[in-house]
């Protein structure tokens, strides 16, 4: 431990005693007594098993319960009751499936059950939102070619500003002092502010035009963006940096930001309305959460919000203490041709293998002999097993989240 | 006016730098902690707090003290 270690974790407890809620300070802050609090932690694990049993999953180990979950939204994704499971299980700590049930206090318990029932509240309140949105948005694409033009405003002062606005992001420089790009953009305002439909859309589509077609806003004269178009989602390579893209990207997203604030103070734009748009039709939003500082305002949909509120320890398919022998970080950097290969054999075959094979409790070393994991490193193949395993698994439950939203 | 000005740059990328591991490794550790077993984390606060080398001990025990009587710790 050299001395910046020392110091950044001392910073770091210094931070978290700051942070930290005494138990009685908890109960006044959510209005309840010591005695309701441990009543409504029983009721809550009580309403859990209840719904479990209600709809057959099968709780014996965290991947059944994960495959029956998922076998069952993916038939009834509307089922609230399924979806309430759902939250639950991702946000568990350990008070639902009774991880670690011997060593839990009862004011362990009681901690559990407030941060999770406000973790479930959450997600049910943000999906409920996304929903409505969700409708809303499939009426506008019904109605966006129907002509529902009103006055034409005088929109020049906007314009200006918007125009001053736009040109400062990397991605359009070149539309600095171009008459065809201030032409097009005083087009398309012009078209926005005419339509009562789209006129509350208004920064989300002046950001989706120009991320998408700046090329065309800056060099076809007369250029009318297809709006139906930019609702649709727009892929992007999140995984890699190529040196151009991320910078691409930071650009895009403060384009967003600063047409947001523009537009705060205006009443006939919904920002809201804009931030679901902005969430749900590109992986700008998951880009930005993995990789710049969480300060700025930008939007999340629900498979985001889960991946923020969901517990660190989902979903746990072994014991840490079975292999707190590993090394792993060392290991990998002593075996790098090792840790390689077994990178290129865990292939999604390999690993939804295995991860049957913890859901039936079954023998592991059928699959782990088919895996190169030199027998004295056996620990280590084991491990590295489970943790692509936990991760598939993972990426398996959060990609039901998109399926909630009716 | 209906639209507000706005700063020039809003959003930072993190850092690039990556953390050490091993202090990564004691962040999740500490993090995992504070999540589902409160006493477990508060027993390890103090181990950590013990072996901080950038302390002088009649230091590190006032701030050990404080750090007991905010979080309700009795050994």
């Amino acid at each position: 431990m050299n001395y910046d270690m020392d110091y950044e974790i001392y910073q770091y407890i210094s931070q978290q005693v700051e942070n930290y809620v005494l138990l009685d300070d908890l109960l006044v802050r959510n209005h309840l007594t010591y005695h309701a609090a441990k009543q409504k932690t029983a009721l809550f694990k009580e309403k859990y098993n209840f719904l479990l049993e209600k709809y057959h999953i099968r709780k014996q180990n965290p991947v059944m319960l994960c495959y029956d979950l998922i076998k069952l939204l993916n038939q009834f994704p509307e089922n609230e009751e399924l979806q309430y499971l759902y939250f639950c299980t991702v946000t568990d700590t350990g008070l639902l499936n009774e991880i670690n049930s011997d060593s839990i206090t009862e004011e362990q318990a009681i901690r559990n059950y407030i941060n999770q029932k406000k973790q479930v509240q959450e997600l049910t309140e943000f999906m409920q939102i996304q929903t409505e949105y969700k409708q809303k948005l499939s009426q506008i694409k019904k109605n966006i070619k129907k002509s529902d033009s009103t006055e034409t405003p005088d929109c020049m002062q906007e314009f200006q500003l918007l125009y001053e606005l736009t040109v400062q992001h990397t991605f359009l420089y070149g539309a600095n002092k171009n008459q065809i790009y201030k032409d097009n953009l005083y087009a398309l305002l012009i078209c926005l502010n005419n339509s009562k439909i789209l006129l509350p859309l208004k920064p989300y589509l002046i950001f989706a035009v120009l991320s998408r077609k700046h090329g065309m806003m800056q060099n076809r004269e007369n250029f009318i963006p297809n709006l139906k178009i930019v609702f649709e989602y727009q892929k992007y390579q999140i995984d890699t940096d190529n040196g151009k893209n991320f910078n691409l990207y930071l650009s895009y997203l403060e384009l967003y930001d600063h047409l947001k604030r523009f537009y705060m103070q205006d009443q006939k734009t919904d920002i809201a309305f804009c931030d679901f748009c902005f969430a749900n039709s590109s992986p700008l939003s998951e880009w930005f959460f993995r990789y710049c500082q969480p300060d700025a305002d930008i939007p999340m949909n629900l498979k985001q919000k889960i991946t923020v509120l969901k517990s660190l320890c989902f979903p746990m398919l072994y014991c840490y203490e079975d292999y707190s022998h590993c090394d792993v970080i060392q290991f990998e950097s002593e075996h790098p041709e090792i840790w390689k290969r077994w990178k290129e054999y865990a292939r999604p075959a390999i690993t939804e293998n295995f991860l049957q094979a913890v859901s039936c409790n079954s023998d592991l070393s059928e699959i782990l002999n088919k895996f190169p994991y030199y027998e004295k490193f056996s620990s280590y193949a084991e491990l590295f097993l489970y943790e692509s395993a936990e991760r598939m698994l993972d990426e398996k439950m959060l990609n039901l989240a998109e399926k909630l939203i009716k | 006016m209906n639209y507000k000005p706005v700063p020039k740059k809003t959003i930072k990328r993190l850092e690039t730098v990556k953390l050490p591991a091993e202090l990564e490794r004691t962040i999740l550790l500490l993090n995992l902690c504070r999540e589902a077993d409160d006493e477990l984390w508060k027993e390890l606060i103090f181990l950590y707090l013990d072996n901080l080398r950038i302390l002088e001990s009649k230091e590190k025990n006032k701030i050990k003290n404080e750090i007991r009587r905010r979080l309700h710790y009795e050994l």
